[in-house]
C-alpha cells in the first residue's frame, strides 16, 4: 500500500485553510466533522527511526490509542507500515507485544529508550468526494495543530487518479507557491526548534577551514564537551544503558585527543585537564562493565546446561544490585562541582592564550599526521612484541593503542581523502573486535571469579550454584585461550604491506 | 503476507459476505488488507461501490502484460484495496488451462504484492475448477462456509477428498438459524467428527442481506449488531490460527 502518497501543500494561515473548505464544498466535497487527536512522537535518543527513514507516533482519541510506524513522508490514514493498539507508549522496544511493528521497531532501536521528540493536539477535518456510485475516489484533509501553519493533504484513493488530480489543482490554487509541506515529525520538531536527527550521527568533526592546530583542538574539545553534556542526564537516570555508553566514548576521544596534544599546551594546563578527564574515566567504567555483563547475561546463561539456567540467578541479582550502586557514584559524580568546572576548564582551553605553545599555531594536518604517525608506529611495535608468553596486560594495553589510533583517525578524518581514511579505520575494526572480545572473556573470567567469591561469603548461593559458576568461568578461559591462539593471524592481518603503505600515505608530508 | 480464500465447491452459503466482513475486520484492526473479488459475479466489488472492470480483464493478468498492482483500487476504508472482478473471469478456467504451469498462475500474480500487505483474502467462484486448483496451490488458508445441512457434509468430504493435504482448512458455520433443530444437529456432528471448526457462528440475519442495499460491509452500517460482531469474531479466530 507504500504505492499512494499524500500530496501534503502548505497553507500560510487559518483565513486560507477557510477558503479551501468553501472551495472543496463547491465542488462538491463533503466534510466530516472535526476529530481531535493527540498525538505524541517517539525515537530514541539519537533518532534511530528517522535515521532508518521510519516514524514512531502514537495517536489517541476518544475510544483508542494506536502505536503506529509509518515512513517518513507517507503519513495519511491507512498508509502505515504497521500499527498496533496499545495504551501507553513503550519505553523500550522490548516492551511492545511480538509482531511486525515490534520487530520492525526492535531491530532499529535496540536497547535505547524511547523518547517523546514531540505532541501535539491535531484537529483533523476530513473533505471526500464521491463518484456516481457514492464510492470515495478522493479525500482531502485539513490538518491544524502540527506546527503554526495548517496543512491540506491530499489523500489520493488508488485506481482514482484524475480526481485526485482535479482536487490538487485547487488545494495549489489555493495555496500558492508555498510549496510542499514537510512530515508533521519535521514541523513538530521545527516548532520546537530541533532538527530531526540532530543528536547521534557518527562522530564526523569537520575540521577543513580551520587553519592552525589550536583551532582544530578547540573544536573537537568544543564538540566533545557537547556530547558530554548532552548525554549526562541519561547517564545520571540509568534508564537507557546507551547514554552511558556516548558518554564514556566522549571522554575517551577527549583524553586521546589531549594527550595526543601534550606538545600544543602548557605542562600545568595539560595536566590539569587530563588528570581530570582520567578520574571522569575511572567513574564511569565499573557501571559499564555491569552494563555490559548484565546484558550479555542471557548469552552467558547459553553457554551452560539449560537445566542449571537458575543456578545463575542470584550472581545476576548481585550484578544488578552492584550496578545500581556504582551507578548511585557515578550520579553523585555526574551532579558534583568537579564535573561542572571540568567542563569549564576544557570548554575554556581555547580562550586562555597563556597555555597554547607557539607551535600550536602550526597546521592542523601536520600535526594530526604526527600523532597518527606516532600512534600507528606504537601499535604495530608493541603488537609484533607480543609473544606467546606475553602476559595478558599486554594484549590490553594493545587494544588501548588501537583505540587510540581510531579516535585520531575518526577526529582528523576530514582532514585526508576521505578513501584513505576508511581503508586506515577498516583495517583497525577486524583487530579492534578481536581484541575486545578477548578483553570480554578476561575481565568476565576475573569477575565472576571475585561475585562468585562474594556470594559465598554471603550464603547467597549453595554448592550447585558456584559449581555452574565454576564451570562458565572454566568455558570463558577456554575461549579466552581460543582467542589468544588466534591473536596472530588475526595481527598479522593488520600489519600487512598494504596497510603500512595505506598509513604511509596518510602521514606523508604533501 | 498470509494468502486466504473463502471458498466453497456449492454456491450461495455465504462465501462472498464472509470475504467481504472479513475484508473489513482484517483493515478495520489496521493491517493492510487486499480482497481480491475472482468471482465473475463481482458481488464482492459491488459491495464496496467498485465497477467489476479490470482493463485487459483475466487474459490480460495472466498473459503478465498487466499486473496485477495495476488493477488495485482503493475502498473507502483506511487499510483495505481491492482487485475487482471481471466478466471475462467466467472464462478463467479456460485461459488457465492454456498457461505452462496451470496451477501456478494465481500464486505467480501475487508474488509482487509481498510486502505490500499483511492480508489478501480471495473470494472465489464455486466449484471444483482450475481456479480452484489454483487457489489451492496459492493459499495459506481456506476458509469454508457450512450451512448446517446434510448436503454440506456431502460436499466437505469431496472437497477434503481433493485437498489431500492442500492448505490449511479451517471452517465455520454460515447462514445459521438458531430456531432450526436441525441446524444444531448437523453442527454438533460436524464439529464431534471434525478438526478446523470455528467456534465463531454467522446467523442468517437480516443486516447481511441489507449489505447489498448498502453497499457496504455489515460492521459500516449496523457496527452493533450481532452479524458485524460475528465477523470481528470470527476474524479474530482466522487470524490467530
Amino acid at each position: 500500500m507504500a504505492h499512494r502518497q499524500p500530496e501534503p501543500v502548505r497553507l500560510e494561515s487559518a483565513d486560507l485553510a477557510e477558503r479551501l473548505a468553501e472551495l472543496l464544498v463547491a465542488d462538491g466535497f463533503v466534510p466530516s466533522p472535526p476529530s481531535v487527536i493527540d498525538r505524541v512522537w517517539l525515537d530514541t535518543f539519537d533518532w534511530r527511526l528517522w535515521r532508518a527513514g521510519l516514524v514512531l507516533e502514537q495517536d489517541h482519541d476518544e475510544l483508542s490509542s494506536w502505536l503506529r510506524v509509518r515512513h517518513l513522508g507517507a503519513w495519511g490514514p491507512g498508509e502505515s507500515v504497521a500499527e498496533l493498539e496499545l495504551d501507553e507508549p513503550p519505553l523500550f522496544a522490548d516492551d511492545l507485544p511480538s509482531g511486525p511493528l515490534g520487530k520492525m521497531v526492535e531491530d532499529l532501536a535496540g536497547v535505547r529508550t524511547f523518547r517523546e521528540v514531540g505532541e501535539a493536539e491535531i484537529i483533523e477535518t476530513s473533505y471526500v468526494r464521491r463518484n456516481a456510485d457514492e464510492k470515495i475516489v478522493v479525500r482531502v484533509l485539513l490538518e491544524q495543530g502540527v506546527g503554526p501553519e495548517p496543512v491540506a493533504i491530499l489523500l489520493p484513493v488508488r485506481g482514482y487518479e484524475k480526481a485526485a488530480r482535479r482536487a490538487m489543482n485547487l488545494l495549489v490554487a489555493v495555496a500558492g507557491p508555498e510549496g510542499p509541506a514537510p512530515d508533521p515529525l519535521v514541523r513538530i520538531a521545527h516548532a520546537a526548534g530541533r532538527e530531526p536527527g540532530d543528536r547521534g550521527a557518527a562522530f564526523r568533526p569537520e575540521l577543513g577551514s580551520v587553519d592552525t592546530a589550536r583551532e582544530a583542538l578547540a573544536s573537537l574539545l568544543e564538540l566533545l564537551v557537547h556530547e558530554l553534556v548532552v548525554n549526562r542526564d541519561g547517564t545520571v537516570e540509568g534508564v537507557d544503558i546507551e547514554f552511558l555508553h556516548d558518554f564514556r566514548i566522549a571522554v575517551r576521544r577527549l583524553r586521546t585527543i589531549l594527550e595526543s596534544s601534550r606538545r600544543l599546551l602548557d605542562r600545568d594546563g595539560w595536566r590539569e585537564v587530563t588528570r581530570e578527564l582520567r578520574w571522569l574515566g575511572r567513574m564511569t567504567s565499573p557501571v559499564r562493565d555491569l552494563d555490559v555483563q548484565i546484558l550479555e547475561f542471557d548469552r552467558l546463561r547459553t553457554r551452560i546446561p539449560k537445566a542449571r539456567h537458575t543456578h545463575l540467578d542470584a550472581l545476576f541479582d548481585l550484578l544488578v544490585e552492584r550496578r545500581e550502586e556504582v551507578h548511585a557514584e557515578l550520579g553523585e559524580a555526574l551532579r558534583s562541582d568537579r564535573f561542572a568546572q571540568l567542563l569549564v576548564t576544557v570548554g575554556q582551553l581555547d580562550a586562555r592564550d597563556e597555555v597554547w605553545k607557539r607551535r600550536a599555531t602550526g597546521s592542523p594536518s601536520r600535526h594530526a599526521q604526527r600523532e597518527i604517525r606516532r600512534a600507528y608506529h606504537r601499535l604495530v611495535d608493541r603488537g609484533r612484541a607480543i609473544t606467546e608468553d606475553s602476559p595478558d596486560s599486554a594484549l590490553h594495553d594493545l587494544r588501548k593503542d588501537a583505540k587510540r589510533l581510531r579516535y585520531l583517525l575518526e577526529a582528523y578524518a576530514s582532514l585526508f581523502p576521505p578513501k584513505l581514511v576508511k581503508m586506515c579505520i577498516g583495517e583497525m575494526k577486524g583487530l579492534q573486535k578481536h581484541l575486545g572480545r578477548y578483553q570480554d572473556a578476561c575481565y568476565q573470567i576475573i569477575d565472576l571469579g571475585s561475585r562468585g567469591r562474594e556470594l559465598v561469603a554471603a550464603g547467597r548461593v549453595g554448592t550447585d550454584e558456584l559449581l555452574t559458576i565454576g564451570g562458565l568461568v572454566e568455558d570463558l578461559d577456554r575461549r579466552r585461550h581460543q582467542l589468544r591462539t588466534q591473536f596472530p593471524r588475526r595481527f598479522a592481518a593488520f600489519d600487512t604491506d598494504a596497510n603500512h603503505k595505506a598509513y604511509e600515505r596518510l602521514v606523508a608530508k604533501p | 503476507m498470509r494468502v486466504v480464500s473463502t471458498y466453497s465447491i456449492k454456491g450461495g452459503v455465504g462465501k462472498t459476505a464472509a470475504a467481504v466482513n472479513l475484508a473489513y475486520m482484517a483493515a478495520h484492526r489496521r493491517g493492510r488488507t487486499l480482497l481480491w473479488d475472482l468471482d465473475p459475479q463481482g458481488a464482492a466489488s459491488f459491495y464496496y461501490r467498485i465497477k467489476s472492470k479490470v482493463k485487459g480483464g483475466g487474459e490480460g493478468l495472466l498473459s503478465g502484460r498487466r499486473p496485477l498492482e495495476s488493477a488495485i483500487k482503493g475502498t473507502d476504508f483506511p487499510f483495505l484495496d481491492l482487485v475487482p472482478s471481471d466478466f471475462s473471469y467466467r472464462h478463467l478456467d479456460l485461459l488457465l488451462d492454456r498457461r505452462k504451469k496451470r496451477t501456478r498462475s494465481l500464486r505467480r500474480l501475487l508474488k509482487p504484492l509481498r510486502g505490500q500487505y499483511d492480508t489478501v483474502i480471495i473470494d472465489s467462484p464455486p466449484g471444483l475448477t482450475l481456479v480452484a486448483e489454483n487457489l489451492f496451490d496459492t493459499i495459506d488458508t481456506l476458509v469454508v462456509p457450512l450451512i448446517p445441512t446434510t448436503l454440506s457434509v456431502r460436499t466437505l468430504d469431496q472437497l477434503e477428498n481433493f485437498l489431500d493435504p492442500g492448505p490449511s482448512l479451517l471452517m465455520f458455520f454460515s447462514m445459521v438459524d438458531g430456531r432450526k433443530k436441525l441446524h444444531h444437529d448437523v453442527m454438533d456432528d460436524i464439529r464431534g467428527s471434525r478438526r478446523g471448526v470455528l467456534d465463531t457462528v454467522i446467523p442468517a440475519a437480516t443486516e447481511v442481506e441489507l449489505m447489498g442495499v448498502n453497499r457496504a460491509p455489515v460492521g459500516e452500517f449496523a457496527p452493533g449488531s450481532g452479524a458485524a460482531q460475528a465477523y470481528a469474531s470470527l476474524w479474530s479466530e482466522i487470524a490467530s490460527r
